[in-house]
């Protein structure tokens, strides 16, 4: 028998489970398949009510992070070569409820990103005539690596301050907020400080560093929130100290 | 087809399951020992204000073994919480441009680690001399 793998599998169906169960798959092993082949190959050939997310193979979509020997992975960019001769258990990412098997409920995380205004905020529509805003490279690079972002969500799977606080905004959105704030066209800083300044925006964080650590992309959530907490104390001090702030 | 997400409990032992996680408790852990050294500094300054015989005391008891002992032990972990901060420092600063090019990571670390060392060596060469 050629060689095989045992990929060790967390299920869970809200109309048959009260709780998740674990079901072990043997599949062939293939020394150029990622995590995610594995799980399409049991998809389709063990047991076709396995339900996971997955769609652009190549670490763009951010669609298949799920917790894989315990740290938070993109399944597509997880090669079963690197588990050889080991068992490899996936879990659906941690602190998000489990909708079905793999599929976490992300509604959470949406709410929060959108409640930060994570688009350019601009004070005024400025008419085509005027031509495209034009950006520096070192205006540019301000907040480039903050585009990288592709809401994979594994920075909310390490950071344990997510489990403990269900309201911390958390890092993918903050490091998002930052994004657009260091964006030299935006103008919604003051609008984001409300939630980035608050106890549940980044004074919730005890930079772990994790979030950057297990960032497929590099974005550095953890740079992201600190620096917002530098702007959010001197905005906090200037609303007390200058005439015409309001504390 | 009903929706019922399930919420995993935290698991009761969640730092020791994770090495990442393990540091992170123990960095927070030493700011322990952090806080207890500047206690005893403290303690310092109100023996020093209730005259010499108080100051003479307060010094005899940091010299004792006990008083050694714990002034190692804060030594150590003060100097663990130090470098573990330091390796952080880049995250937490904007990024510093020189020509246009941000300073990297590991120089910034280091600047820290060097400056470390000489505040150390002057505070030596004070004390020493």
């Amino acid at each position: 028998m050629s060689e095989t793998i045992t990929i060790r599998v967390l299920r869970y169906d809200p109309d048959k489970d009260a709780e998740p169960r674990f079901d072990d798959f043997i599949v062939p092993y293939r020394d150029e398949w990622v995590v995610l082949d594995a799980l399409a190959y049991i998809k389709e050939v063990l047991d076709p009510s396995l339900a996971y997310r997955g769609s652009c193979h190549m670490a763009v979509c951010g669609s298949c992070g799920m917790m894989i020997n315990r740290q938070p992975k993109l399944a597509c960019h997880s090669f079963i070569r690197d588990y050889r001769g080991q068992l490899v258990t996936v879990e659906p990412l941690d602190h998000f409820p489990i909708e079905r098997d793999l599929i976490v409920d992300q509604d959470g995380f949406i709410e929060k990103l959108s409640s930060l205004y994570p688009y350019l905020v601009t004070e005024h529509d400025k008419p085509l005539s005027e031509g495209p805003n034009l950006q520096t490279p070192a205006q540019l690079a301000a907040f480039r690596p903050f585009t990288q972002c592709i809401n994979c969500l594994l920075c909310y799977a390490a950071c344990p301050q997510v489990a403990i606080n269900e309201a911390f905004s958390g890092p993918a959105a903050l490091a998002i907020a930052h994004r657009y704030n260091r964006d030299s066209r935006d103008s919604g800083e003051e609008l984001r400080s409300e939630i980035t300044d608050s106890h549940h925006g980044v004074w919730d964080c005890t930079f772990v560093g994790a979030c950057s650590e297990v960032c497929p992309k590099n974005v550095d959530p953890a740079a992201a929130i600190q620096r917002t907490k530098i702007s959010a104390s001197f905005r906090w001090l200037k609303a007390r100290l200058l005439p015409g702030g309001t504390p | 087809m009903t929706r019922r997400p399930y919420v995993r409990p935290l698991h009761p032992h969640w730092w020791l399951r994770d090495r990442r996680q393990f540091l992170y408790i123990v960095r927070e852990g030493t700011s322990v020992f952090v806080g207890l050294y500047s206690a005893i500094l403290m303690d310092g300054l109100i023996r020093l204000a209730q005259g010499r015989e108080a100051w003479e005391t307060y010094l005899a008891a940091l010299s004792s073994p006990l008083g050694v002992t714990v002034q190692v032990i804060c030594l150590a972990f003060a100097a663990f919480h130090a470098v573990t901060w330091f390796g952080v420092t880049p995250k937490a600063m904007p990024p510093l441009l020189v020509k246009g090019e941000p300073i990297p990571a590991r120089t910034i670390i280091r600047g820290h680690f060097i400056l470390w060392a000489v505040l150390s060596l002057a505070v030596l060469l004070v004390l020493g001399g």
